[in-house]
């Protein structure tokens, strides 16, 4: 009985897409013999996905093992042999080399083969056995559920765990409600009197007003675009494009886009429809052009279009449709109704379509920056011919009287192809022979372009848009993917799947506008579901379907389909695809504020919270903790909205959110991928979470966040806090948005009370640059000063150089020259431990002119322990391994002898410990050019920061409860 | 458990990202003493203590602690535990290495009996071998003077004569041999097996890719993870660094003093035990505390791993002073440390193009691996590693027997080097369960295509991962609709070069 329900539902929905009174919903050849439909649907669902799986890779067209194709119809003799095969009876058993079938599909199979071993011909009828292909349907809304549970979306929910006997978990405080949408929904946390506020409002209004205000704010638009972004793979740069430029320095208009369009509450139908045919929708407003970057900020893949096309495809089709069509690429889809015709239909838009870079800005700063540029390329363009000109002249004087020219003048002819320009150089060389009209022109118009160049209008922002080729295009099915074999014509048209078999072709035009409506159709299934999936996904932590951009046979069903089918179905008729009213009702449910915390009866009941009776508790994404870490600082600068890509791990970290990273898709920097960063090659439907040593290593040691501890430790101290109960219960508040526990405060201050300790375990090289003499009664180096100015890797006395009192001294990593008389370039080494070192190094010295140098080895135990002379030399001291003790300075001394001039030399001493038996990890050598690392000294941090920095690192900071 | 009976498929491998099922974890019995174990479990010679731990404990697996490196074994017997793969970038000639051609040296200056195939650029006569071959071990493996040193292992090796790939181009080949696809966006070999089989020592990373100045040609993609997650590409190390900063990111604090770091994890330890007290066993928060824990001590043993400076200076001078031959040394310390998968390639862009000057670019770059592999070799074979360490040894792609013609703006016209060629060409593979003293196919009597016993990148790929105890086809990531694997629909198990 169910199943004849199932069919009849099934009918009458396609009879409902197609718009014809579909028998059997077959989208190819109609089978030619009525079967069995019980045992087409038990094919289908069993017996198909068996063969696709684990058969068909040496078992298809193209590679047909054994001479057997598993991708069509077998003949009832060959299915006996089949299973037999599985059964390793009647030769090797199959699928060889892989493990066994296990015993439910080979059960199967055997059934399939028993009952005659049909194969329905044709492409299977599955299109209604797809439940997201299904029309969305407003579900009843149960009644009867627990108190709170009112709403209809909580109603659905807890009618779906009360069946399963599961209690919900209690509403959470409010400290914890507030960080949790603010987190979710604006990706920034509440500051300490936020939170306070929020505590302490008993208004019922309260908790609407916060989500209100939320969904007002503009971070709210960063934090949505963020996401899109990852659906969108988003980069600024090409990839590998062999030499060519690789960035998108436009990429950032499409982002700008996007936050302008969640803040702006955008419909989603027309979000979907200028993201892929803004060009055909634009009025005066040129700014919507820049969503189409949608399309085409992909990878380039060495500028293959086969590939690039793809990319498009997969982004529009995962990302819009959670249909994953390019597994259609080279063959039909093996587990959705997708045929490799459909592919490449939309490759045929693609392909009528181009990319073009288009001006955005308003006509006040397009208009004259468009005028400015014609006037400035007539004007380079008159220069231009004015040197052709001339040189074109020259060489009528080469052949007619050679003499009037110099040979230089000759050369620079001569060098230069006939249709180039000149390089400047060879241009000035031949100016020798310009006439003198000639020269005035030319110099005329120089100075213009010159002044012109002065005062460059403000440049207007460019989308990354694509238009529609003159002609559009019908490319034939790639058989097998290849290029070089063509298949039938594939029309530009939507899926069969969706539109049904009978839909219109686009004939006119690329058909992009045809497509995007198409998506953003109120009938597509797929539509709404996949983005308030991707909505819920974002509040909850986890999709009611668990595949967020897969919604075919190799996904995962709705956890909760009525759920999902309200969602989707007020979205599109009660909020007018109004993402804001979505969310707003979704963060209103009383599921929204359940607890994370969670009993030991769901725990065993639905561990994977597949009822939605509690909520998940989640850790920061790569955007959430970068934000967080510099918003506790009061760094975060939120004010400004929208604007160009910016490094995120370089230095002088930049103050804007991290939604503005400089995404380099080639080479992506190694902190992305270690924070769990979405990769921007390919839409991504969720972000991957792991935990290992690599992110903690970044929390311990990444001066990002030691930074901001210092920071905010000093905005502590200097907002007075004389105590350490003060200083304590200040940073709680910074960093992790509450009053500290007793307990903490005790344990904070106990902290702040523990001895600075000795900073000696601190990286401080043991090099010291700097200049001084030797004493000659005490043999020694009694005067050493430092050399205090550090600059292009030179230690220098001041910024000139040479010094007016001390001269020319200076030092590099590789040598150095000694200053004025008795001003000698000391290099000091300050033995780390007590041990037995080498010294190794060459001394060298490479002018014939002035007097050489005079090197010395100076010990502050030992004194002078060698002293070499050299002079347009190279010379390598020889000296006895030496016993050092820990303090102890070496110093390597340059004196300029008679002369202080020519006195440059090479001279990058280094030291190496000879003892044997050290702890693992000791450092054994040193080199000189430690001492000129372009990282940074150290700078202890105090107890108070340290204190603030473990706030920083704790699972509280990063954690949404 | 697994809707699907693949090997560690995606979704049960969403559970470690996901944590589809962290709360089970959360709620379970007796995982809270996991950061004990699994923290012991690192422990260099913690042998015993692991055992008693295990009596305890359940072992550590990437499921319950969130971390997806954790060492697993692999479904298949297999002698092989880690991988070092040394890549000639640039496409190193396999006719003056390991493949000799005597007929070349008839035909030197003569144009070939056979049409010249079609490779990148246009080529002419053929260009005989300058370098004279010799007969070494037991095998009989016939080697050019190049790697005299490195042929005193041939018993040990197993030489592959006919690889052959599918274009004559740099950057799709690296791909291929790299990823098993040529354009598209697939994870590396190296990050296929960190995905397989984990890693040994959770203090260092598990795939590391060492090129010296700099990248090859298509950089970071050589190592990627594609869809994998980001955390098993291949670390990016340039052996010529010597300050550990510059080779493992945020590897040292220079503001805090280690005794100050651990009371400041103690401090942090103190504010998370109150953090979790609250909420009841969440394996994910317990993970995290691990990991500063571990962290803490990545930061002594990967210092100590890259700092060569710790061997003695016979062992120095026996891999000789080129930074491809330091990064072999500090290949041979990740291997004993238990690192995954390493990757050496010999430096920046492409040393191995030579499309002039092929006697000198050869003797100047044999030089250098020469001495710095067959050190390596010695060192694993000494240590007794090299049973489990397979190492392999090839570039993109071979070179033509003929010689390159000048071409404007592509050569420097001398007429003396080697076009690019992905028709023939050698690999060669020893340690880890390969057969050894062994030549396995051939090419033409000139060395220009592979005809005997022809070897696919795609088959070799199959065959090492069979050698690191996978089935190619079982070893698979559900990624947009699609179950994907290093060798897509390809590749074929060569068990011949399998003991």
């Amino acid at each position: 009985m169910l199943r004849l329900k199932s069919r009849l539902v099934l009918a009458s929905m396609l009879a409902l897409i197609v718009g014809l009174a579909a028998s059997t919903g077959s989208w190819s050849q109609a089978p030619t013999v009525a079967l069995d439909p019980d045992k087409v649907t038990f094919f289908e669902n069993s017996v198909r996905p068996v063969f696709a799986e684990s058969c068909v890779t040496c078992h298809m067209d193209g590679n047909a093992g054994g001479g057997l194709r598993l991708d069509k119809a077998v003949t009832a003799e060959q299915a006996t042999s089949i299973i037999n095969r599985i059964q390793g009876i009647g030769g090797n058993r199959m699928p060889q080399g892989a493990a066994p079938l296990k015993a439910d599909k080979l059960k199967a199979l055997i059934a399939w083969q028993k009952s005659g071993a049909i194969w329905p011909v044709g492409k299977p009828s599955i299109d209604g056995n797809l439940w997201s292909l299904k029309p969305v349907k407003l579900p009843a809304i149960p009644t009867g559920v627990p108190i709170g549970w009112n709403s209809p979306i909580d109603a659905l929910i807890a009618s779906d765990f009360t069946k399963k006997g599961i209690k919900p978990s209690p509403i959470v405080d409010r400290a914890t409600l507030i960080k949790r949408a603010s987190m979710t929904v604006t990706g920034l946390p509440p500051t300490y009197a936020q939170v306070k506020a929020f505590v302490q409002n008993k208004s019922p209004k309260a908790y609407s007003d916060l989500v209100d205000a939320l969904l007002a704010s503009p971070a709210f638009g960063e934090r949505m675009a963020r996401q899109w972004m990852d659906i969108a793979r988003y980069a600024d740069t090409k990839g590998y494009v062999f030499v060519e430029d690789r960035n998108y320095p436009n990429a950032y208009t499409y982002r700008d886009w996007l936050i302008n369009a969640f803040n702006t509450d955008l419909s989603y139908d027309q979000f979907v429809i200028q993201q892929l045919a803004a060009d055909k929708v634009v009025a005066d407003d040129k700014r919507p052009l820049a969503a189409m970057g949608f399309l085409t900020i992909g990878r380039r893949f060495l500028n293959a279009e086969n590939d690039i096309i793809g990319d498009r495809i997969d982004v529009v089709t995962r990302g819009f449709l959670g249909l994953t069509v390019q597994c259609a690429r080279c063959h039909d889809h093996k587990f959705d109704p997708i045929p490799t015709r459909d592919y490449y239909s939309l490759y045929s838009i693609f392909a009528s379509s181009q990319e073009a870079s288009l001006p955005i800005s308003e006509k006040s700063v397009s208009d004259p920056w468009n005028a400015y540029n014609a006037k400035l390329s007539s004007l380079k363009g008159d220069r231009d011919t004015s040197i052709r000109r001339a040189i074109t002249r020259l060489r009528g004087v080469v052949a007619s009287s050679p003499d009037k020219l110099s040979p230089k003048v000759k050369e620079a002819l001569q060098m230069t192809r006939l249709d180039d320009l000149p390089t400047p150089e060879r241009l000035r060389t031949m100016m020798q022979s310009f006439e003198p009209e000639e020269m005035a022109n030319y110099e005329r118009l120089i100075s213009e372009i010159a002044s012109m160049e002065k005062s460059t209008p403000a440049s207007p922002e460019f989308a990354m848009a694509m238009t529609d080729k003159a002609s559009p295009i019908t490319v034939n099915v790639h058989k097998r993917g290849n290029p070089g074999i063509a298949g039938e014509p594939a029309p530009r048209q939507f899926l069969q799947c969706i539109a049904g078999e009978q839909r219109p072709e686009w004939k006119d035009s690329s058909g992009r506008l045809d497509l995007a409506k198409s998506i953003a159709d109120v009938n597509n299934p797929l539509t709404a579901r996949v983005y308030v999936n991707r909505l819920w996904m974002n509040l909850f932590g986890k999709g009611i379907v668990r595949t967020p951009s897969d919604f075919g046979k190799q996904g995962e069903k709705p956890t909760n389909g009525p759920l999902l089918d309200y969602l989707a179905y007020t979205f599109m008729h009660s909020d007018g695809w109004s993402t804001k009213k979505l969310m707003k009702r979704m963060l209103l449910s009383r599921a929204f504020m359940g607890s994370s915390d969670i009993s030991p009866d769901v725990a065993i009941k639905d561990p994977e919270n597949r009822t939605f009776s509690h909520q998940n508790r989640r850790r920061y994404d790569m955007e959430q903790l970068r934000d967080a870490l510099l918003f506790s600082s009061s760094k975060l600068a939120t004010a400004r909205v929208g604007g160009k890509s910016e490094e995120l791990w370089e230095k002088g970290y930049t103050a804007r959110r991290a939604v503005y990273g400089f995404i380099e898709r080639q080479n992506l920097p190694l902190t992305f991928k270690t924070l769990d960063f979405a990769s921007p090659d390919a839409s991504s439907p969720m972000r991957f979470v792991t935990t290992v040593p690599q992110q903690a290593l970044f929390m311990m040691n990444s001066p990002l966040v030691t930074d901001q501890a210092r920071d905010i430790a000093k905005a502590v101290e200097q907002s007075g806090a004389t105590t350490g109960t003060k200083a304590i219960s200040a940073a709680f508040r910074s960093v992790l948005g509450r009053d500290a526990s007793p307990a903490e405060l005790q344990l904070g201050v106990a902290y702040l009370a523990k001895p600075e300790g000795a900073s000696d375990g601190l990286s401080i090289g043991p090099w010291v640059m700097g200049y001084g003499s030797i004493s000659q009664t005490l043999d020694r180096v009694t005067d050493f000063k430092k050399l205090t100015t550090f600059v292009n890797g030179t230690y220098q006395a001041g910024t000139v150089i040479p010094d007016k009192d001390l001269g020319w001294v200076l030092l590099t990593k590789d040598g150095g020259h000694p200053g004025s008389k008795d001003v000698m370039s000391i290099r000091r080494f300050i033995a780390p431990m007590t041990g037995t070192y080498r010294i190794a190094g060459a001394i060298s010295h490479g002018n014939a002119q002035g007097d050489g140098i005079v090197a010395r080895i100076v010990s502050s135990k030992k004194g002078t322990l060698g002293q070499w002379t050299v002079y347009n030399n190279a010379v390598t001291p020889k000296l006895d391994d030496i016993l050092l003790t820990k303090g102890e300075q070496l110093d390597f001394v340059v004196d300029c002898g008679a002369s202080p001039d020519f006195d440059g030399y090479a001279w990058a001493p280094s030291l190496k410990l000879m003892d044997t038996g050290l702890p693992k990890g000791q450092k054994r050598s040193w080199l000189t050019s430690e001492a000129f690392s372009d990282i940074p000294g150290p700078k202890p941090l105090t107890r108070l920061e340290q204190f603030v920095h473990a706030l920083m690192m704790s699972n509280e900071f990063v954690t949404i409860d | 458990m697994n809707k699907n009976s693949k090997y560690n498929h995606q979704q049960d491998f969403a559970d470690v990202f996901l944590s589809r099922r962290d709360l089970l974890s959360r709620m379970g019995n007796g995982f809270a003493g996991m950061s004990l174990a699994s923290i012991l479990a690192q422990e260099a010679n913690a042998q015993e203590a692991r055992k008693a731990v295990k009596k305890l404990q359940p072992a550590p697996s990437p499921q319950r602690s969130g971390n997806p490196l954790i060492a697993k074994a692999p479904p298949l017997p297999a002698k092989a535990k880690r991988v070092i793969f040394l890549f000639m970038n640039g496409g190193p000639s396999h006719v003056d290495t390991w493949d000799p051609k005597p007929q070349l040296t008839a035909y030197a200056g003569k144009t070939l009996p056979i049409a010249n195939l079609a490779t990148e650029r246009k080529t002419g006569v053929g260009l005989a071998s300058p370098f004279k071959f010799k007969r070494f071990g037991q095998s009989g493996l016939e080697v050019s003077e190049l790697f005299e040193k490195t042929a005193q292992f041939a018993d040990e090796m197993c030489v592959i004569r006919s690889m052959h790939a599918d274009v004559p181009n740099h950057e799709p080949s690296l791909l291929l041999m790299n990823c098993g696809e040529a354009r598209q966006v697939r994870p590396s070999f190296g990050s296929w097996t960190l995905y397989g089989l984990g890693t040994e020592n959770q203090n260092l990373p598990g795939f590391i890719a060492m090129c010296p100045g700099g990248y090859p040609i298509q950089e970071t993609q050589n190592w990627q993870a594609g869809f994998l997650p980001g955390i098993f590409a291949g670390t990016y190390i340039d052996p010529n660094h010597r300050e550990i900063e510059k080779i493992v990111e945020h590897i040292r604090n220079r503001n805090t003093t280690p005794s100050q770091q651990r009371e400041q994890l103690d401090v942090l330890r103190s504010l998370n035990k109150n953090h979790s007290s609250s909420r009841g066993f969440d394996q994910q928060l317990e993970s995290r505390i691990q990991s500063f824990e571990l962290g803490f001590r990545m930061q002594t043993e990967a210092s100590d791993a890259f700092d060569t400076d710790n061997e003695s200076e016979a062992t120095r001078e026996r891999y000789g002073k080129g930074n491809f031959a330091r990064a072999c040394l500090i290949g041979r310390r990740l291997a004993e440390r238990g690192v995954r998968f390493v990757q050496i390639y010999t430096g920046e862009g492409q040393p191995w193009d030579l499309h002039d000057d092929l006697e000198a670019g050869m003797r100047r770059l044999c030089g250098e691996a020469d001495r710095g592999i067959s050190a390596l070799l010695q060192d694993l074979k000494d240590r007794g590693m090299l049973e489990e360490t397979l190492v392999i040894w090839g570039g993109e792609f071979g070179r033509t027997p003929a010689v390159e013609l000048p071409t404007p703006g592509a050569n420097a016209g001398k007429m003396n080097g080697r076009d690019h060629n992905h028709w023939g060409f050698t690999y060669w593979m020893a340690g880890g369960g390969v057969k050894k003293g062994t030549v396995y196919g051939a090419t033409d009597e000139f060395g220009f295509k592979a005809v005997e016993k022809p070897v696919h990148v795609h088959d070799f790929h199959a065959t090492v991962m069979r050698l690191l105890g996978f089935d190619h086809t079982q070893l698979t990531y559900r990624y947009a609709g699609r179950d994907f694997r290093l060798t897509d629909v390809h590749g074929n198990v060569i068990s011949d070069l399998i003991a």
